[in-house]
């Protein structure tokens, strides 16, 4: 609404953030598991005077800071990059939420970093008390910078919270707090674990580190291994337990994740498996080729555990705060009393310009619509009243129709419980404007998801068979048969365009298949 | 229409002038490592190759150093983008949107930029000089490009006016393709400013490293001497044991270059002399007095034109083109009459002060030959000075800039006051902890 759409071809946006995500998750989780067993190996080494071992794991911080250090915070900061670019209005508000969650978590990462140079570069030059301080200082702050993390994407899936909802309270701590929260860490925490143990099984057999300084190396990660595989279920079983009502029927109903979780089961199945056939029954022959494959089935693991946690929220992309297509939970029943393309910015400069060729056009602006959506009585500052959270009146209520004098805009604000039936003049343009103007329909509400015609979750082919009307009819109820689609948040008038939009791309239906359903003699 | 949406704005979650207080501070603290690898780098490179033994020191030293710090500009860069994000929101993602892919090509500049410095300071460990010369000039054009699109995008930020003319050049259904762009003089003049008071960085940075961080070698006579008394090249105690080994599979398959052989011999023996008996600290002095003056002359001269020229010039940006702003509301519609001064009379010639004491300082000081410690934390607090003053007219442009259409000074507060002091008492603990860890490196890297 405030924002302009960015339009990524066949991908989707949203899909840069997932590519980015992922990447940086395989490495970030490494950061932490990783970070604890450096601190964890080097302890032990300088305890029991093996020098040897000790050299090893001089390497492998090496490794570890090149990998972690280098691509783990430009990833982390593509994250950032990416959310504002195709979530604005999500990440607006997770900042507004979690602002300070996110100034702790830099504190935490600017010791990560000081901690990671020291405990390497001053490797065999510090004290060795201090050399394992730095080391544990490091493994505390790389773990306290997951669970603040951890809080704020939790909260994305349940905002419900363990001690008071953060709905009604509007704290961050009860956002902090939810009821995800808790699972979440200790799942992030166990794949933090295992994934770091996968990470140094490669390092040591890719390395010439000799068979016996292998061995020992991969015993010594059997138990991380386990203890992060026992956490990992812990949280899982967590992670199930909380999830809110709609997410679990969405791990049931739709394809695409029962898919991905039977990669994640089978592929954790995998892991467990090679753990016990390498480096628990014989951790002699552990080589390159099993390490990797242990390295490709958590990719495969962690990648689709990422698909379903992001598949699972929807419609909400902020659970019941930010719907899937960047509107407000709260605006979308004003903005489908007003339409849609009339309640944005930029969706408004693109009927101002189309006013040009069309000068009866009569155009409403956010200037009439939001601010009336909202409750007219409401003083500046104060929370708003069912707007699920604390956003403001940042302008006195009488500025639009103050706003329309001076301009000469036409306001009609709609009233409470009324669909206003839609600028129908708009049905009276030409063709070519008119599925122009679905097209802009498409962008801004269904182009998070879908890709149009071809590409990620095409949209039009989804249409084929389709009537117009039914096709009006389905948009107008998108959230009644499929819960996981946000609701129409436009006027009639705008579900006729876009109904016409979508025909006009959509595919013919296959000449291999013959007749369409209401014409066959099935009951 | 107005293309800043302030009709659901938040509150803000702490008051304004903690969000401007962090939001400076994250950015003064954050320009210093940017300005060593805006700067520094392609000065190091040029005295790799062409220095004299202590331009050579210097050179490698900053080379070795750059991945650090390239690590905490990353990370104090997050500071100011966190904050932009809590206040600037409104401007901040459309101008971001707009210019997307463009946005997302800084991190695919950073990235390799950054491995490749790490290969630089490899190299350069390692005894190398063209290697390390091409793979950090790799590094540095990156991270040029980087600043560029930087300067272009804050650029955007502060001018809506021009987005709708963006949009409908870059745009496809209304929605933007993220393939606009935004390279006007003015942009240029930015980054050039930035460079200017970058160089004015290295040139402390050349002082400070020589005084604090620098240690000579134990003395055992001048480097030439020294190296006369070896005649194989692994003997030489600084060149590292990998390229000892190099060098000799090289040799053992005559492989090896006399060129390459003289520089394994001598690598490491000039670095604390230069011709003579003049110490490296004393030669940074030397150095700091000339380069200071290209630091001066680009940063006041581009600094004059954008502050009286551009931002304050008959041509200011405070009066919005009244087209831009049809249809908003009647407190944000009226641009204003005349244009206003938008920076404080007194800004500019107390930054140009902080500037030109911080040259002079350094010229005398290279003329009565004064130096030390007490000298070069005196020259810091007139470069803080400086950047600190910079930091803070940047602010007060982008606030008036963007003022016709988000007035982030009237926007109420909604404070978040547990988490902001949880969050302070947590940045007092980190800081001290790294300072208690920066103390035990210090000591440890003195003893």
């Amino acid at each position: 609404m405030s924002y302009p759409w960015w339009y990524v071809p066949s991908l989707t946006s949203p899909m840069v953030i997932a590519v980015v995500a992922i990447v940086h998750v395989l490495v970030s989780q490494y950061a932490v598991g990783g970070g604890f067993l450096l601190a964890l190996e080097n302890q032990y080494a300088l305890n029991n005077g093996d020098s040897e071992y000790r050299k090893y794991w001089k390497s492998h911080a090496k490794f570890f800071i090149l990998l972690t250090v280098v691509f783990g915070s430009i990833t982390g900061v593509g994250i950032w990059w990416t959310i504002g670019l195709a979530s604005p209005l999500a990440t607006e508000e997770l900042i507004r939420i979690f602002v300070f969650g996110w100034a702790i978590e830099w504190v935490f990462f600017s010791l990560e970093l000081v901690a990671a140079f020291g405990f390497f570069y001053f490797w065999d030059r510090l004290p060795k008390s201090t050399h394992k301080a730095m080391g544990w200082i490091y493994a505390g702050a790389a773990w306290i910078s997951l669970v603040l993390i951890t809080g704020i994407t939790a909260f994305m899936l349940n905002s419900r919270g363990i001690f008071g909802d953060w709905e009604t309270t509007g704290g961050f701590w009860y956002a902090f707090f939810n009821r995800q929260f808790i699972p979440q860490t200790l799942l992030r925490t166990g794949i933090s674990l295992l994934l770091a143990t996968v990470y140094i099984y490669m390092h040591i057999t890719w390395i010439d580190a000799g068979n016996a300084l292998r061995e020992k190396t991969v015993r010594r990660m059997r138990g991380p291994s386990i203890a992060g595989a026992l956490l990992m279920a812990a949280g899982a079983a967590g992670w199930f337990i909380f999830l809110p009502q709609s997410a679990r029927m969405m791990l049931e109903r739709a394809a695409v994740i029962n898919v991905f979780l039977g990669i994640f089961a089978a592929a954790s199945a995998a892991i467990v498996l090679l753990l016990i056939l390498g480096p628990f029954r014989a951790p002699q022959k552990m080589n390159f080729t099993s390490a990797l494959s242990l390295f490709f089935l958590a990719a495969a693991a962690i990648g689709s555990s990422e698909f379903i946690r992001e598949g699972i929220r929807k419609p909400y992309l902020v659970d019941q705060v930010v719907y899937g297509n960047q509107i407000m939970v709260a605006q979308s029943g004003p903005i489908s009393r007003s339409g849609f393309l009339n309640s944005g910015v930029w969706t408004g400069l693109y009927l101002r310009d189309l006013q040009e060729k069309y000068p009866s056009l009569r155009i409403y602006t956010p200037a009439n619509i939001l601010p009336g959506s909202r409750s007219q009585s409401t003083a500046v500052g104060a929370p708003v009243p069912g707007a699920g959270s604390s956003r403001l009146n940042a302008v006195s209520v009488g500025a639009p129709a103050a706003h329309a004098l001076q301009t000469g805009t036409v306001l009609d604000l709609p009233e409470e419980g009324s669909r206003r039936p839609g600028n129908e003049d708009w049905l009276r343009m030409g063709q070519e404007d008119q599925l122009a103007l679905g097209r802009v329909l498409f962008m801004h509400l269904c182009n998070d998801c879908h890709a149009a015609a071809h590409g990620y979750s095409a949209a039009a082919p989804q249409l084929t068979g389709k009537t117009e009307e039914e096709t009006v009819s389905f948009l107008k109820h998108l959230n009644r048969p499929g819960y996981f689609m946000p609701p129409w948040c436009g006027n009639d008038t705008e579900a006729t365009l876009l109904a016409r939009y979508l025909m006009s791309i959509r595919p013919e239906m296959p000449s291999n298949i013959t007749g369409r359903a209401e014409e066959s003699n099935l009951p | 229409m107005t293309p800043v949406d302030i009709y659901s704005l938040n509150g803000l979650p702490a008051p304004y002038w903690f969000i401007q207080l962090f939001k400076v501070l994250g950015f003064i603290l954050h320009s210093v490592p940017m300005h060593l690898w805006l700067a520094g780098l392609p000065l190091a490179l040029v005295l790799l190759l062409i220095g004299g033994g202590n331009g050579k020191t210097f050179a490698r030293r900053l080379l070795k150093q750059m991945p650090v710090v390239m690590a905490f500009g990353i990370n104090l860069g997050i500071v100011p983008l966190l904050f932009i994000q809590v206040a600037y929101y409104k401007v901040f993602y459309p101008a971001t949107i707009l210019m997307a892919w463009h946005w997302i090509g800084i991190l695919v500049l950073v990235l390799p930029a950054y491995y490749l410095l790490y290969i630089t300071s490899g190299l350069v460990d390692r005894g190398f000089k063209w290697r390390p010369a091409f793979s950090g000039a790799g590094a540095s054009l990156l991270l040029i490009g980087a600043g560029l699109i930087f300067a272009s995008a804050w650029s955007l930020m502060a001018s809506p006016e021009s987005w709708p003319e963006l949009w409908r050049a870059k745009s496809l259904a209304a929605a933007a393709t993220g393939l606009g762009t935004n390279w006007n003089p003015v942009v240029l003049l930015r980054f050039i400013s930035i460079c200017g008071l970058a160089i004015l960085t290295v040139t402390f940075w050349v002082l400070f490293d020589a005084h604090f961080l620098y240690v000579p070698k134990k003395d055992s006579g001048s480097g030439r001497q020294q190296q006369q008394q070896i005649s194989d090249f692994m003997e030489n105690p600084y060149l590292s044991r990998s390229r000892k080994k190099e060098l000799s599979k090289l040799r053992d398959r005559g492989k090896l270059t006399e060129e390459e052989e003289l520089e394994a011999l001598t690598y490491g023996f000039n670095d604390d002399d230069e011709a003579g008996a003049e110490g490296y600290p004393r030669w940074t002095l030397r150095f700091a007095s000339v380069l200071v003056w290209f630091g001066v002359c680009i940063t006041l001269g581009s600094l004059w034109l954008y502050y009286y020229k551009v931002i304050d010039g008959p041509e200011s940006v405070t009066s919005v083109p009244e087209a831009s702003m049809v249809n908003a509301p009647a407190r944000f519609a009226a641009p204003s009459a005349a244009p206003e001064r938008m920076i404080p009379v007194w800004i500019p010639p107390v930054t140009f002060t902080a500037v030109g004491l911080f040259a002079a300082v350094i010229i005398l000081a290279n003329l009565g030959k004064v130096g030390g410690k007490l000298f070069v934390a005196l020259l810091g607090l007139c470069l803080a000075a400086a950047l600190t003053f910079f930091a803070i007219t940047r602010q007060i442009i982008q606030n008036e800039q963007i003022k016709n259409y988000l007035d982030v000074r009237s926007i109420p507060e909604q404070m978040q006051l547990s988490p902001l002091l949880v969050f302070l008492l947590v940045f007092l603990f980190g800081a001290g902890l790294i300072f208690w860890m920066v103390a035990a490196m210090a000591k440890t890297a003195k003893r």
